[in-house]
């Protein structure tokens, strides 16, 4: 029995062994083989998802992990997807309408892509989400965790533009800087110049119309005997234009279905 | 000097009450009164005192032998020179209708609205110097009598074919036009007297010099003929306007003949008389430096003009303050990505290149004196039967116009551009180096030769901006780099271009050809 007892606890060290070493190798291949699409939470109480396709391979799994968690805290507003990608033959923005288009349709929700291929990331989103996550605001969250990718420090990336999503959701601020920046230059470029339209304006002097000027003197204008003689005539052929007019209105037709009211913004990196 | 009968004391024309008052007894007299009892002759010539101003040579007159210590031209403030002279009676006066408490009330409310003139031009001490001047002017009588013959054409369709109908439109003129002015002082600078025209010739006065009591004059050194093309012209368009509307000739678009020549001929136009008369302003000069700026009221309506400098530090400050709302209503509009934001910089770039090339066409119009034919005169003896350029106007206004568009396009290009900011970048460029050939075109024909041109900046930064966006680069911070530089470029182009328009808007100190000088300084 104690043989028998011995060979059994052996056998279980054994195979926990080779399980480990085979979970070992599972981590490892995960770090490196593309990741499956896979819804990896749903919502119970709105059903909306969170889905990661980490198809370029960037993160690790705890990584994946941790965004997983952060990206949870979207759902109650709408879904949320990451999407990483090595191969594109679009250009970005094109490439996330539609990959938005095949995984929500046109429920709420907003993905963050980081696009290996054209070296972009982008926010596109649609919905209740795109409501306050505009393609403006998707700008400025791309500008603010643009440097992250430019440092191929993509979970960074990722889990601070989706904090800053959740930020927005929850109805919180996020720093603007590039809003500033941009508008207070712009601000103090155009005053200047309408500071000058002001000055030349008022700086303007009207000369007299001769009209005026008449009124002020003394005149007479009297022309007597009119007579208009007709002296020769100029024909000249003026054909219809060739470009003609414009056809009818078309006919009625049903209207307009479909079609995103959503859209987005990014960044080079 | 006139004193009053009673006591002895100075008389000055009243304005209010039309009359010469003594300010100690407070008697009245009718101005043309006094002359009969003085004067048993009456002469082609008037008493009168000449100032002259040492240091810019310009001369004033006076009925009386006091002058306050200061030259009304080159705003000196110097004990001028005088002499007893006779000059030239004048035929007729318009003597002055608005008060110098009128004149400075409507000099105030038009400073109003100077936000960036120079504060010495709005201290009520400054104001104080407004000066009762009579400017020379020549008035014309031009007439038209006798057989006219014009072209008219009258054009209509039928079928596929324009048709033109050409006629001779004949008539019997018998018109006129008594009271064309226009001023016959080269130091009264022809923009200026056209700013505060017209004057109603209605009221003009047969001239009898106690009208000149408490006032000044500036003599005549234009002669008559210079404006005397001008008078014509205005007659004949006019005469033409009134032909379009003579039932015979309805339907029927006459012709204006080619030049004012054949204009002449065709409407029997001939300036049968030219009266030489003194139409009242009030007077101001600001002196900066070697420069003066005027402001002038015309005595009889009221009407303001003035040159109106401007205080670069104010419009420095005033653009800061004007940035406030502007960034607090953009922050409420737009989210500027770094590129677009680059792209719109090299645009309000382009912008001031543009402006400041117009301003140098503009200065450089000034300088070669084409919109003042009295000082072309003075300056170069140029004697010709010339109209004046109409094209000035049209030119300014136009330019008001371009302004305004491309700063509201520019307010309204940020969604636009958001979109593909790419779009402009080329129209931007193309604008600027046409801008900027013409811009070093002009310069070498002004007095600005030889200057670093302040259009080069703003040509810089396009080009920097230009080169950004084609290597595309990651980073914000090149974009931010190059909207930085443009910022600094268009900010030095516009104090460029507010240097050119301080030169546009003031004078070169006045040299009135007796102590040489340079106007183009």
């Amino acid at each position: 029995m104690h043989k028998a007892l011995h060979n059994r606890l052996h056998n279980t060290g054994f195979q926990r062994l080779v399980l480990g070493i085979l979970l070992c190798m599972l981590c490892g291949i995960a770090h490196t083989i593309p990741c499956l699409a896979h819804t990896v939470y749903t919502n119970d109480d709105t059903g909306y998802e969170v889905i990661i396709e980490d198809d370029a391979g960037l993160l690790s799994q705890d990584e994946l992990k941790q965004l997983s968690r952060k990206m949870a805290e979207i759902t109650p507003y709408g879904n949320a997807a990451f999407k990483t990608i090595d191969e594109n033959s679009y250009s970005t923005e094109k490439f996330v309408q539609e990959y938005y288009s095949d995984t929500f349709g046109q429920r709420s929700g907003t993905v963050f892509l980081i696009d290996m291929d054209n070296r972009n990331i982008w926010i596109y989103s649609d919905g209740d989400i795109y409501k306050i996550v505009t393609s403006s605001y998707a700008d400025t969250i791309t500008d603010n965790v643009y440097r992250y990718a430019s440092n191929r420090e993509y979970f960074d990336c990722a889990y601070h533009a989706f904090e800053q999503i959740v930020s927005l959701l929850q109805g919180y601020r996020i720093a603007q800087p590039m809003k500033y920046i941009s508008n207070a230059l712009m601000a103090l470029l155009v005053g200047m110049l309408i500071n000058y339209v002001v000055i030349k304006c008022f700086a303007r002097r009207k000369r007299v119309k001769e009209q005026e000027l008449l009124g002020n003197i003394f005149t007479q204008c009297d022309i007597h005997q009119p007579q208009a003689v007709f002296t020769h005539q100029d024909r000249v052929y003026t054909p219809p234009s060739s470009s003609g007019g414009g056809g009818g209105g078309g006919g009625g037709g049903h209207g307009g279905g479909g079609g995103h009211s959503g859209g987005g913004g990014g960044h080079s990196f | 000097m006139y004193e009053c009968p009673n006591c002895g004391g100075n008389l000055i024309f009243d304005i209010p009450s039309q009359q010469l008052a003594c300010g100690y007894c407070q008697t009245r007299l009718d101005p043309y009164s006094y002359e009969k009892d003085h004067d048993a002759v009456v002469t082609d010539t008037y008493d009168a005192t000449i100032f002259t101003c040492p240091q810019c040579g310009g001369e004033i007159l006076s009925a009386q032998n006091e002058a306050t210590g200061w030259c009304s031209f080159c705003g000196a403030h110097t004990i001028l020179d005088s002499r007893i002279s006779k000059e030239k009676r004048p035929d007729y006066l318009i003597p002055f209708r608005v008060t110098k408490d009128d004149c400075k009330k409507a000099y105030g409310k038009m400073m109003q609205h100077a936000y960036f003139a120079p504060k010495e031009l709005r201290d009520p001490q400054w104001i104080d110097n407004f000066r009762g001047i009579y400017m020379p002017y020549w008035v014309y009588m031009i007439t038209q009598q006798g057989h006219s013959v014009l072209k008219g054409k009258r054009v209509h369709h039928q079928g596929n074919y324009t048709i033109t109908d050409h006629y001779d439109l004949h008539s019997d003129m018998n018109n006129y036009y008594k009271g064309l002015s226009f001023d016959a002082s080269a130091s009264f600078a022809d923009n200026i007297s056209e700013s505060i025209a017209p004057f109603d010739v209605r009221g003009m006065r047969a001239f009898t010099p106690s009208l000149l009591c408490g006032f000044y004059a500036d003599t005549a050194d234009v002669p008559p003929e210079i404006y005397a093309a001008d008078a014509m012209d205005i007659a004949n368009d006019n005469t033409l306007q009134q032909m379009n509307k003579v039932p015979q000739f309805k339907g029927i678009s006459v012709s204006k003949p080619a030049d004012t020549n054949a204009a002449n001929r065709a409407l029997c136009t001939r300036c049968t008389q030219t009266d030489n008369a003194m139409f009242p302003v009030w007077f101001m000069a600001y002196r900066n430096k070697d420069r003066v700026a005027y402001a002038t009221v015309n005595g009889q309506t009221g009407k303001v003009a003035a040159d109106l400098p401007v205080d670069t530090k104010k419009y420095v400050l005033g653009s800061l303050l004007l940035a406030v709302p502007l960034f607090l209503i953009f922050n409420l509009l737009f989210t500027v990505v770094p590129s677009v934001t680059l792209v719109i910089a090299s645009l309000l770039a382009a912008i001031t290149a543009v402006i400041d090339v117009i301003e140098l066409g503009a200065l450089s119009r000034k300088e070669k004196l084409f919109d003042d034919k009295g000082l072309q005169f003075q300056k170069g003896g140029m004697i010709n039967n010339t109209v004046r350029s109409k094209r000035s106007p049209k030119f300014v206004g136009s330019t008001y116009i371009m302004i305004l568009f491309f700063v509201v396009a520019a307010t309204l290009v940020f969604p636009i551009v958001s979109l593909t900011p790419s779009i402009l970048i080329l129209p931007v460029f193309i604008a600027t180096l046409v801008a900027t050939i013409t811009g070093f075109v002009l310069q070498r024909k002004t007095s600005q030769r030889g200057k670093i041109p302040g259009f080069l900046g703003s040509a810089i930064a396009v080009v920097l901006a230009c080169v950004i966006l084609v290597l595309h680069p990651v980073s914000d911070l090149f974009y931010y780099g190059g909207v930085i530089l443009s910022a600094i470029a268009i900010f030095l182009t516009l104090l460029g271009i507010i240097r050119e328009y301080n030169a546009l808007a003031t004078r070169p100190l006045p040299q009135f050809n007796r102590t040489g000088g340079d106007d183009r300084a």
